[in-house]
């Protein structure tokens, strides 16, 4: 079940009606009524990995208490190894084995050997990168002493299978979730307004954006050889909004549907596109990872409190990890390498907290030197997107080729112009949006009521006529 | 609560209504009414009372097939039950099992991967033939999925009519091809499209077709068809599609690997490799499968040869019966 689904259009109202109305005024009714929801929304993909989902959050609930009893520190660090150990062979055997074996076999076939390769043919349950993260953080969170382990079994459960963030994140932290879901909630009549209004937005940009920009760079990712090189630049320009639109788009369905039921959940995107360097553009882009890497990663590792080198060092592991992290292929580890590499000069200049403030604050154009940043950043963003797209290296290496060649200066044969201005006229709103938490969070109290409703209507009618042919969502994969 | 609730109910019905209204039947696309063609092609079922050669598939066989050559040359009654590949699958089995009887020849010819059905193109043909309705689900939360749905397609369906009609404004008044090779009018008395042979061609998309390159769900639901048509003593062939050399080309591997697939899964004979039925684009009129002219009489020639063996069992039931 996806959220821009028929099926999830009946299945809200149905939770939100148990949730406000029929559990009302008791908290654990509430925390059971949304936990039942969220097994029955991952369970309608593949209910066979319910019973995995279920082992992953007893798991880490059993570990959790065992690391704040433990009476030795030798005791603690081994159910933290033994949790870590388990949710990563989980991800490891059905994320990465065939890559490793594949991998393998290849290096061996490089030396003159035949290896006799047994792979598997194994199904990614969906979301499972996520949850892993979210019990790994409140595993790490409790053996360090942050978090006090919850010992109610259904929030414990809920903070991990929590519908809205269940199966593409944010990836939530037991500091910030949890202590919401032990408290009993009190609907407000501003803040569902909110959450509806955030919904309608990631609709729209994920129905009518991504899903428009699919059609094209699809046809383009599949064909590289076929294309002149500002065809292939315009294909990579269509994927860049198509994956912020699927991505953040989803992410504001979840906020909003969070919110609707009274939970605020972390950020994820602010504007990425409007950054002005590499570092800023990773403060703004899939937030709740990059801060997740930063926290069990790069500070455990020293971050950059033990020298220049360390430094480096450490930002290249987190981008290999993160590119690692997206899926068993060369190409994302790739992409995570070059987007190191765009960050050492920042990192060597000592640059990398330059740009901390919102772009043009409180102006409504940016300067001339702050559009030409934003413009430069998207490029390199763009030219990484090319090796995240593309499905083997030498895609990759095709379409790179494609791009640098002499036609680079012919039309392009596919341009399309009406989603291209509709493109710009949504970056035009999220430009004015951009000092709030999404595009149209300021309407209210601005605009009067009937305005709103006039607005929401011409949204939803612009959902039914732009909307393209219905895509998976990208991040479902991971 | 309570306030919520109530805007949110207001502002629903409002929207609702505004729907219904901009939801207006003024056009529909021209495949609503193409799939009509399935009235003739039963007509035709009927006609013939002994065991028959039914060619079964997407509109790669019913644009690809002169089923009166097959006839006059294998000397056997032809039906080309072949519509539209968004029909599904799932539909053109259960037509067979509905229609087959003892002695027939069945030679199904799928689009690649061809999946589920679209419910609005079903819910097409059961308007022109009622009984087609056992052939796919209509269920209470279906039929209701696509009362809702169809509204808000029709809106766009009547924003493409609207938008036509404007560019057509000043220009002088056109041939509307579409309209004559969409329409259940197209097709000739054993079910072949026939409305596209004398009309300029458009050729195959220029840019080619990705296909799918996971297992094809369709192979088991063939084999369980399969079953219930060797109980009924019907003879089911498969064969691939008819399709574009560019997208073939494109997708060689991905095709090498489902022709490798069926000849291990299939229960059934595949009579013919995927490259018997690839042709230059020129050949093909408007879409990766649809063949031209000389497309479907190099295609139909083709499979006259793969055929002919096979229908040996048809001409024994035939002397059987004159002799009866």
């Amino acid at each position: 079940m996806v959220f821009n689904s028929f099926e999830f259009a009946l299945f809200l109202p149905i939770v939100f009606i148990l949730y406000w109305l029929v559990a009302k005024g008791s908290l654990l009714f509430q925390n059971l009524v949304l936990l039942a929801a969220s097994f029955v929304f991952y369970g309608m993909w593949d209910y066979r990995f319910l019973f995995l989902l279920f082992f992953s959050i007893l798991l880490d609930y059993t570990s959790g208490l065992q690391i704040h009893a433990a009476k030795t520190p030798r005791a603690r660090q081994w159910w933290l190894f033994a949790s870590i150990v388990i949710n990563l062979g989980f991800l490891f055997f059905f994320k990465y084995y065939n890559f490793f074996v594949d991998s393998f076999s290849d290096l061996l076939r490089t030396f003159g050997l035949q290896p006799h390769v047994w792979t598997l043919k194994i199904i990614l349950p969906v979301g499972i990168s996520f949850y892993t993260f979210h019990g790994l953080s409140y595993v790490i969170d409790i053996y360090r002493e942050k978090v006090t382990p919850t010992r109610n079994f259904t929030n414990y459960a809920l903070f991990v299978s929590f519908f809205p963030l269940l199966v593409a994140g944010p990836i939530e932290r037991a500091t910030h979730l949890l202590p919401q879901i032990e408290q009993p909630r009190r609907f407000e009549l501003s803040k569902a307004a909110d959450g509806l209004r955030q919904i309608l937005w990631g609709l729209l940009k994920k129905m009518v954006i991504a899903d428009g920009c699919a059609f094209y760079s699809n046809q383009i990712f599949d064909n590289p050889h076929t294309y002149s090189g500002s065809t292939l630049v315009v294909g990579a320009v269509l994927f860049a909004f198509q994956i912020y639109g699927d991505f953040s788009g989803y992410s504001d369905m979840a906020l909003g549907i969070a919110r609707l039921f009274g939970f605020e959940l972390l950020r994820n995107f602010a504007y990425p596109y409007f950054s002005r360097d590499i570092a800023e553009f990773w403060r703004r882009w899939h937030i709740s990872l990059s801060s997740w890497f930063k926290d069990y990663v790069y500070i455990p590792l020293g971050g950059s409190r033990e020298g220049r080198f360390k430094a480096i060092r450490n930002t290249f592991i987190i981008f290999l990890l993160s590119g690692f992290w997206h899926g068993a292929n060369w190409t994302f580890i790739l992409w995570g390498g070059i987007h190191a590499l765009y960050f050492l000069p920042l990192l060597l200049a000592n640059r990398n907290r330059k740009n901390m403030e919102i772009v043009a604050q409180g102006r409504r154009l940016p300067s001339v030197p702050e559009a030409w940043q934003m413009v430069r950043t998207f490029a390199l963003v763009t030219f990484a997107w090319i090796f995240f797209r593309a499905e083997s290296m030498q895609e990759v290496a095709v379409y790179i080729s494609g791009i640098f060649s002499a036609s680079l200066i012919e039309m392009p044969v596919i341009f399309p112009k009406g989603l291209l201005l509709l493109t710009a006229l949504f970056l035009l709103a999220e430009w004015q949006g951009r000092e709030y938490p999404y595009a149209l969070a300021n309407l209210e109290p601005r605009w009067p009521r009937p305005a709103r409703w006039a607005l929401y209507t011409v949204l939803l009618f612009c959902l039914i006529l732009l909307k393209s042919e219905q895509q998976q969502f990208i991040y479902f994969q991971f | 609560m309570r306030t919520f609730l109530i805007r949110l109910l207001i502002f629903s019905a409002l929207f609702a209504g505004l729907v219904v209204i901009a939801a207006y039947k003024l056009a529909q696309p021209g495949e609503m009414d193409y799939v009509g063609g399935i009235v003739v092609k039963h007509k035709r079922l009927n006609e013939i009372k002994g065991p028959r050669l039914i060619f079964a598939g997407g509109s790669n066989m019913a644009f690809g097939l002169d089923s009166k050559a097959v006839e006059d040359s294998l000397k056997i009654p032809v039906v080309n039950l072949a519509l539209h590949g968004g029909l599904g699958l799932d539909f053109m089995l259960e037509e067979l099992k509905d229609v087959v009887r003892n002695g027939d020849v069945v030679i199904l010819s799928p689009e690649y991967f061809l999946e589920a059905g679209r419910y609005e193109l079903d819910a097409a043909v059961a308007a022109f033939m009622p009984a087609s309705k056992k052939y796919f689900k209509h269920d209470f939360y279906t039929v209701f999925k696509y009362g809702v749905e169809s509204r808000f397609t029709q809106i766009g369906y009547n924003r493409d009519y609207l938008m036509a009609r404007w560019r057509k404004r000043n220009a002088p008044p056109e041939r509307d091809y579409a309209a004559e090779v969409y329409s259940h009018k197209a097709f000739n008395s054993y079910g072949d499209v026939v409305a596209h042979l004398d009309l300029p061609s458009y050729g195959a998309p220029k840019v080619p077709l990705k296909l799918y390159a996971g297992y094809w769900d369709g192979i088991p639901k063939i084999n369980a068809a399969s079953r219930i048509l060797a109980q009924r003593g019907v003879k089911f062939y498969f064969v691939f599609p008819a399709f574009c050399a560019s997208s073939f080309n494109n997708n060689a591997a991905t095709i090498a690997n489902l022709e490798a697939t069926l000849h291990r899964d299939l229960q059934i004979p595949v009579i013919s490799g995927p490259q018997d039925f690839v042709y230059p684009d020129t050949l093909y009129y408007d879409s990766y499968y649809h063949l031209t002219k000389t497309g479907r009489n190099l295609r139909t020639q083709q499979l006259i040869k793969l055929v002919q063996p096979l229908t040996a069992q048809l001409h024994g039931e035939k002397m059987l019966l004159s002799n009866r």
